[in-house]
């Protein structure tokens, strides 16, 4: 039951009476991804039998949602659409599709025989941007490709558009490279030496954070390219987080959640805030709330943790089981957190914001 | 939760030399397993597999340009997108292109977490071309590299060569690498029992280093790579042993391609296994030494211009009783 056990997470979390509401069901197959729609509506659940699920995030649950399969093809990565209830998947045969709640689908083919990757979305444009070996392409909500970018020095492992879409970073060896999506034209050569697995803007524009192969996170100063290296991490950083306010960027790959103070002058001179410290298990996905300093945590054992940033205190909002968590989203109102784990949990969590984990006692 | 790894077979070889024969042969041949195969030189002959994934060989170094610690960034990315699917397979063959270093291929298997979560290396195959070899083995060091790495080597199209010419090129294979299992093919037709399920990175089935035999004075001692190999009867003094070894992976990390070793350690009762690539290394207790037995400390290096006095010199200073 939720909040009954700590699944391995203690000291640093401060346990509480359960304050979410946990549905919880199986999918059969690995969460490769799962996010909640702009419209806040719905959850799409991508596995890795080819399926996506879409279920209404009011109720009814599995019983209630539409499944798409995909020609046995390999799903691979998913955003919500740029505004409304779809979803953009992207497959291994170079194609995306949009799927809808209603169980319509629309195709796009981007390439040949390709990896469609790291699939991110610039709502405010309308604009995707995927990759597809070494090629970045972005691409509008009709799948016509207005920028596009073919040999970068390695397959891009991440990708992201600057907060107004008028760049995409792209993460790969030896740096991060931006582009500007109108001209065409290389903005940033961001250089520091090694293969860079994910990358992140912060919401205010101000910094550029990747992860690294290393174990490294690395940020650069967009406006003066100064760059910082956070080192330390036991394992790989799989996921990275900006707070709503960019004041803290989040990372997993620590026994805790490591959130690093951004504000002022970056992250330069102090060490992380850590909070949900698990002796046992290590900090797999993060997700930002998306309107309060709280930091949602999934741990290589299940748990899904939510964490005050400010303070330091921390729920249980999934208990432990279903193995590693693979995914975590956060609806647009923060009313709802959903997630995957490795054996095919998926969970949704609703988070009643009088209840946050920092307005409330211990039992 | 925890279920077996995965085994990987890391195939390599000269253009030409016969690997994307052998690949077949592995594919089509009735054993009911299914294989995901990563491949670099697609298209050049079919290859009848349902799970084929074509990929760039993108070699990242690690730890900030360390030469040592390579990885592929490709394996990587596609390992672990494999892992994540449901449709699973029963054994990995990664076919590498002819001017491949084996080396990051290997170290994936041990730097990233990833992959050696779900994935154990199995053996590297490297297939020979019997008629060119001796050829491309002066023009370019990779073709000398693969050989020096194998734990199994496919002496191919020996068919098309003269007795005299068969033999030369077996000299110059066991002059390179003493240890791999030489096997002499026609159109790569070999026993897969001799290729797959080898287990020569698993420590625990490193039961005995036996290097082939080789007449004294008949191999050829200009080669930049060479195998040495070092024992001796008395135990090892642990810490001593541990030090030295450590100097030298530290010193000579670069030039030492590979290393292995069985070793006798004073007031212990069970074997102490190591084998590295480079410098990585992994070590492990292995099976309690019988009473019957006769304990030794065996250990082999294949590297370049490695000095067999100086290795045996430090090797014996390691002897509990030195």
């Amino acid at each position: 039951m939720p909040g009954d056990r700590l699944g391995g997470v203690d000291r640093g979390a401060r346990i509480v009476a359960p304050q979410v509401d946990l549905s919880s069901e199986e999918f059969g197959a690995y969460v490769i991804a799962i996010d909640v729609n702009r419209s806040g509506a719905h959850a799409s659940i991508v596995t890795g039998s080819g399926e996506a699920w879409i279920a209404p995030l009011n109720g009814g649950g599995k019983a209630a949602a539409v499944r798409t399969a995909f020609d046995a093809a390999m799903v691979l990565s998913q955003v919500p659409d740029v505004a409304g209830d779809g979803f953009l998947i992207g497959l291994d045969d170079g194609t995306a599709r949009r799927i809808q709640p209603d169980g319509t689908e629309e195709k796009f083919t981007l390439g040949t025989d390709r990896w469609v990757e790291n699939l991110t979305a610039a709502p405010s444009r309308g604009l995707f941007a995927c990759s597809l070996g070494r090629r970045v392409l972005v691409v509008d909500t009709a799948g016509e490709t207005v920028a596009r970018w073919d040999d970068h020095a390695s397959t891009p492992a991440g990708l992201c558009f600057s907060p107004d879409g008028g760049l995409v970073a792209v993460a790969r060896y030896n740096g991060v490279t931006v582009w500007d999506v109108e001209t065409g034209r290389q903005a940033h050569d961001l250089f520091w030496r090694g293969s860079h697995t994910g990358v992140s803007w912060s919401k205010d524009g101000a910094f550029i954070v990747t992860a690294t192969q290393d174990r490294d996170l690395h940020c650069w100063s967009v406006a003066d390219g100064k760059d910082y290296r956070m080192s330390g991490y036991p394992s790989k950083i799989r996921d990275l987080s900006w707070s709503w306010d960019s004041q803290y960027v989040c990372a997993s790959g620590a026994d805790a959640v490591t959130a690093w103070y951004c504000g002022g002058g970056g992250p330069a001179g102090r060490p992380p805030i850590e909070l949900g410290y698990a002796y046992d298990s290590t900090v797999a996905r993060v997700s930002c709330h998306p309107s309060e300093l709280m930091v949602a945590a999934g741990y290589s054992n299940g748990t899904v943790l939510i964490g005050d940033i400010t303070n330091g205190e921390a729920l249980i909002a999934k208990p432990s089981g279903g193995g590693a968590a693979t995914a975590l989203d956060w609806s647009p109102d923060g009313a709802t957190l959903v997630a995957g784990t490795e054996t095919g949990t998926a969970a949704i969590m609703r988070v009643e914001p009088s209840k946050r984990p920092g307005s409330v006692s211990s039992p | 939760m925890e279920s077996a790894k995965v085994p990987a077979t890391v195939l390599t070889g000269y253009l030409g030399a016969g690997k994307t024969t052998l690949l077949n042969r592995i594919l089509t041949e009735e054993h009911g397993k299914k294989y995901a195969v990563i491949v670099n030189e697609f298209g050049e002959t079919g290859i009848d597999n349902e799970l084929v994934v074509d990929s760039d060989e993108e070699v990242f170094e690690m730890n900030n340009g360390c030469i040592c610690c390579t990885v592929r960034g490709d394996l990587i990315r596609i390992i672990s997108t494999l892992m994540k699917q449901s449709a699973k397979f029963d054994g990995m063959i990664i076919e590498t292109t002819g001017l491949a270093d084996p080396a990051p291929v290997v170290q994936t298997f041990f730097a990233d977490e990833d992959v050696s979560a779900k994935m154990a290396l199995d053996a590297i195959v490297t297939v020979v071309d019997a008629k060119h070899f001796l050829d491309r083995v002066d023009e370019a060091h990779e073709a000398e590299e693969q050989v020096a790495f194998a734990d199994v080597i496919l002496l191919n199209k020996v068919d098309l060569v003269e007795p005299a010419t068969r033999q030369a090129v077996r000299d110059k294979i066991l002059s390179l690498n003493r240890f791999a299992a030489v096997y002499e093919t026609v159109k790569s037709e070999i026993d897969l029992n001799h290729v797959l399920d080898r287990g020569a990175f698993d420590l625990q089935r490193l039961l005995d280093i036996e290097p082939t035999l080789l007449e004294e004075d008949d191999h050829e001692h200009d080669d930049t790579i060479v195998s040495v190999s070092l024992n001796h009867p008395d135990p090892l003094d642990p810490d001593k042993f541990s030090d030295w070894i450590r100097a030298l992976i530290m010193e000579r990390g670069a030039d030492i391609l590979r290393s292995k070793g069985i070793l006798s350690l004073a007031g212990q009762e069970r074997r102490y296994i190591f084998q590295g690539v480079h410098m990585t290394i992994d070590s492990d207790w292995g099976g309690e030494w019988s009473p019957d037995e006769r304990r030794s400390s065996k250990l082999v290096f294949i590297g370049r211009d490695l000095d067999e006095a100086e290795l045996t010199a430090g090797f014996r200073a390691c002897l509990a009783t030195a």
